[in-house]
């Protein structure tokens, strides 16, 4: 499952500004999904942008995705323009604020479960440590590791990200992205070794993955709970 | 410096109150021989008492509800607690114990705890702290159930002394956290004088663990509140002496040597028993040195030296040759000091090699420790005469004391081993040489570096104890004896106590790791022994899919050069296929755990999770063992910090038992770690072969370390390699 033989993995910097497609998808010019396969977690300071960074209206947020379900499945871009509400349109006029909205997106995409596209699977946390074995809720300390196994329906994937939401209980907890390189899953799902670089508290990790040859991205669910320390 | 068998001045209430009823006059009356001493008077009121409650019992067959047995019971457990803890007449003490069951005790639910404390009580008398602990448990659990909390606090008390016999300090502190409101909570008039007891015993654990750790908490509250229950409350002369001296010896720890004489002043010493006269005089010898009165500390010691050949307390001999030592050393005459700390070691050296058999193991792990004052002050004697070669043996064979006591059939005549490093060989061994000071927990340490030509003895400053800056460990134990590694090309470390933690071979030297200039082995320090012949490998893994990634990739990587096998052991013969006589390597998967139920007092407790697991009990009597050992679990190579030879962990077992090298790990270690360093250790062992087991270990080590994401380092540094 852990190929030895691959180079090892070292965490790339983030890069400094917000990446074009984020930019593009928030205009309306690129497919929803390259939002997501941006890797960037960036911390949100400015007050005045928080407060344009409001969830999508609920409505808006299921028509997306079940489009994006359905588009999986039928092994289909689900690259429509979203379906952001009007109000939302003229902050789009600027590039500063065409930023923040790609932010909105970003975030209501990672931090909605009904928002997102999920593929019925099975993601298990496991305990790297060779010490207790995994009984329920795996307990990491902050920046150790742990193994997380995914599968979906003996498909063949690639996993693409590894995603970490906070509690709901945390809501000004933002979401984080597990940077990890591409990892072919078999029929029988695959085994990840991954950092837990993230804040104390409750967390439910997930794989994002995409099929093989697509770029669809959709997210295995249920995900699995884990306890940083 | 204090020895179980000294135990006897705490004693445990044996349920102080009497009961109304048809005995109650003959209980009272019994009691007031027992306060007096008057014990032939006590026993015959037990047995009358026992009488009536059988009578009273046929007369009134009401069936047995929860305490109906006490009126039985209560004086077969007065009587036992005089047997055991004040006559020491040990079997007069089984016959009260068999009398309890006998006589339907444990049909009452309220006594099976009381029958579980004495069980207790006459396991420690014996020095099995395991069989000790194992009933102490089981009072707990019974305490809880029928919610006594008087058995309760009992039961927590006494497993406080364990502990602290044990050197447990952090156990010490948690019993005495749960005990502290527990004790507040039973302190009611009717109770004032079982309460007082325990809080005596508390006490004593205390000062137990305050000889070795100036950190443990004041026994002096303790003793304060308990000693009013002994003067006014129900006079007895000897418990109130026994609160006494134990007051003169926490004012002797904290250096108050007039409170220490006012509480001795106020002993009847004429009404101490020879075990009560032992202790007197031994804290009146070191009283009398502390302020530096020669004169009665020599006619102090002479007392003691009389007492001593009158007990039968097997550390009397040690305690006499230690003080003797402290004297002599204060009257300026080294020499003979010398001869006499030599001698408290010899008696150590014999008593430890006479521990009874499935307590060797535990008591072997950490007791010794306790009596290590008498090895530090014959080092540093040794040092300042410019014998440095003796202290480095005398310290050799002080760290391997335990260690060879567990398994004497592969020790060369019970002695370290006995050989000089071969040329280009460092021998570097670490040792604490005074007690750890009061408030701020530092002491001198000395280092010795012994090559085949010469030897030296250097004092180190060292960092605090658990600074996590390896550069500054480095500059503490590495550059006093820059000039010695600069010839080596291996290094052997013998470290002690807290010293074991330390990864010498990751710490920084000269631009890059110790490894990359030497290779580094932590050493046992004991000679060979019989590893099994054989030349093929075995794969033993435990249940768990994780594992398979490393099983395939160890067995690719070790099929190359030798027959290899995997084993998942599912019945407990299977795992006898890891003691074969055929097996050169045995590489095991799994998870290391504590033992259930022994975390409070064992610290070098683990086993892996096989099926069977696999514990160093098994390892101990195990017919072979392979060459060598790579345990691939969390904890695997536990070192306890609170030892000189490391205790007695997993690795150090098999090393025991005879095998030549153990990977291991000492704390937790992530599996891709341990799975990535096993596959580049036997591909470098491939070419090298069993010889060179510490080159092919430093290869694999440098090449993971730079394949590793810099997050998981310090889970590579938990790896090391032991030798034995």
């Amino acid at each position: 499952m852990h190929d030895h033989d691959q180079p090892p993995f070292r965490p790339e910097p983030p890069p400094d500004d917000l990446p074009a497609a984020w930019l593009a998808a928030a205009a309306g010019a690129g497919p929803l999904e390259a939002v997501r396969a941006a890797d960037l977690d960036l911390p949100i300071d400015d007050d005045a942008l928080r407060d344009l960074l409001q969830p999508l209206p609920p409505d808006a947020r299921a028509r997306l995705a079940e489009r994006c379900a359905a588009a999986f499945l039928a092994d289909a871009p689900c690259d429509a323009p979203p379906p952001i509400p009007r109000k939302r349109r003229r902050w789009w006029i600027s590039a500063p604020l065409a930023a923040a909205a790609a932010v909105v997106l970003f975030l209501a995409l990672r931090t909605a479960d009904d928002l997102d596209a999920t593929l019925p699977g099975e993601v298990h946390a496991i305990t790297a440590l060779r010490a207790e074995p995994t009984q329920s809720t795996v307990r990491v300390e902050a920046g150790k590791w742990l193994f997380l196994e995914c599968r979906a329906g003996g498909r063949p994937l690639t996993v693409v990200e590894v995603l970490a939401e906070p509690d709901p209980a945390r809501q000004d907890t933002p979401p984080r992205s597990l940077t990890w390189r591409p990892h072919e899953l078999g029929p029988d799902g695959g085994r990840l070794h991954i950092r837990a670089e993230l804040p104390p508290g409750a967390w439910s990790l997930t794989c994002v993955v995409t099929e093989a040859g697509g770029d669809v991205r959709v997210r295995l669910a249920p995900p699995a709970a884990i306890v940083v320390e | 410096m204090i020895t179980p068998a000294l135990a006897l001045l705490v004693l445990l209430a044996p349920y102080a109150d009497c009961l109304g009823g048809p005995a109650e006059r003959v209980c009272i009356e019994r009691r007031r021989a027992h306060d007096r001493g008057d014990f032939p008077r006590m026993f015959e009121l037990v047995d009358r008492e026992i009488d009536i409650a059988r009578l009273h019992r046929l007369l009134s067959p009401a069936p047995t509800v929860p305490g109906a047995r006490r009126p039985l019971c209560q004086p077969i457990e007065a009587a036992f607690v005089a047997c055991n803890e004040q006559l020491l007449d040990l079997d007069c003490a089984d016959r009260r114990l068999d009398d309890h069951v006998a006589l339907g005790c444990l049909d009452d639910p309220t006594q099976r705890a009381r029958h579980d404390i004495m069980q207790a009580m006459r396991w420690r008398r014996r020095q099995d702290p395991v069989a000790a602990m194992v009933h102490l448990v089981a009072a707990e659990a019974e305490a809880r159930e029928t919610d006594d909390l008087h058995d309760l606090a009992d039961s927590l008390a006494l497993q406080a002394e364990l502990a602290a016999h044990l050197g447990q300090r952090t156990a010490v502190r948690h019993l005495l956290a749960e005990l502290d409101p527990l004790l507040a909570q039973l302190d009611i008039p009717a109770r004032a004088h079982a309460v007082a007891r325990t809080r005596n015993v508390l006490a004593w654990a205390l000062l137990l663990a305050g000889e070795s750790d100036p950190a443990a908490a004041d026994p002096r509250p303790l003793l304060l509140a308990a000693l009013p229950a002994f003067t006014e409350v129900r006079p007895n002369r000897s418990e109130a002496d026994n609160v006494r001296l134990n007051l003169a010896l926490a004012e002797l720890q904290r250096g108050d040597l007039a409170a220490v004489r006012t509480w001795l002043d106020a002993v009847d010493t004429g009404a101490l028993g020879d075990e009560g006269l032992l202790w007197l005089r031994l804290i009146e010898v070191r009283a009398a040195l502390a302020v530096g009165d020669l004169e009665l500390a020599a006619r102090r010691h002479d007392q003691l030296a009389a007492v001593a050949a009158r007990t039968s307390d097997p550390m009397a001999a040690w305690f006499v040759a230690w003080t003797q030592g402290m004297q002599l050393e204060a009257q300026g005459r080294p020499d003979l000091a010398i001869e006499a700390y030599a001698r408290a070691e010899d008696r150590l050296e014999s008593l430890t090699r006479a521990l009874p058999g499935p307590a060797a193991v535990q008591l072997a792990d950490r007791r010794p420790l306790s009596f290590a004052d008498g090895t530090r002050r014959l080092i540093r004697a040794q040092l300042a005469a410019g014998a440095v070669d003796d202290a480095l043996e005398r310290a050799r064979d002080a760290r391997s004391r335990a260690l060879r006591a567990v398994a004497p059939r592969c020790t060369a005549a019970g002695r370290s081993r006995d050989d000089l490093p071969a040329p280009g060989v460092l021998r570097l061994l670490y040792v604490r040489v005074t007690p750890r000071d009061r408030a701020t927990g530092r002491a001198e340490w000395i280092g010795f570096a012994r090559t085949h030509a010469r030897v030296h003895a250097r004092p180190l400053e060292l960092p605090e104890a658990g600074s996590i800056d390896l550069a500054r460990w480095s500059d503490a134990l590495l550059a006093p004896f820059a000039d010695e590694l600069a010839d080596a090309r291996a290094v052997e470390v013998l470290a002690t106590e807290e010293l074991h933690d330390i990864p010498f071979h990751a710490l920084p030297w000269r631009g890059g790791l110790l490894l990359e200039r030497v290779t580094v082995r932590f050493d046992l320090d004991l000679g060979p022994c019989d590893a099994s012949p054989g030349r093929a490998a075995l794969v033993v893994h435990g249940d768990d899919p994780t594992f398979t990634s490393e099983v395939r990739a160890v067995q690719n990587a070790l099929a190359a050069v030798r027959p290899v096998t995997a084993l998942r052991p599912a019945r407990a013969h299977e795992l006898d296929a890891l003691f074969s006589a055929d097996l050169a390597l045995a590489h095991v998967v799994a998870h290391g755990v504590r033992t259930p139920g022994g975390e409070l007092l064992f610290a070098a407790d683990h086993r892996l999770l096989l099926e069977p697991p696999l514990t160093r009990e098994a390892i101990l009597v195990a017919p072979h063992v392979p060459g060598l050992v790579y345990l691939s679990a969390c904890t695997s190579s536990f070192v306890d910090a609170e030892t000189l030879g490391g205790g007695l962990g997993l690795a150090h077992a098999f090393l025991l038992r005879g095998a030549r090298h153990v990977v291991g790990a000492v704390d937790r270690i992530d599996a891709t770690v341990t799975e990535r360093f096993a596959v580049r250790f036997y591909e470098a062992l491939a070419v090298r072969e069993l010889d060179a087991v510490p080159d092919a270990w430093r290869a694999a080590y440098l090449k993971t370390r730079a394949e590793l994401h810099e997050s998981l380092e310090p889970d590579l540094r938990m790896l090391r390699l032991y030798a034995r």
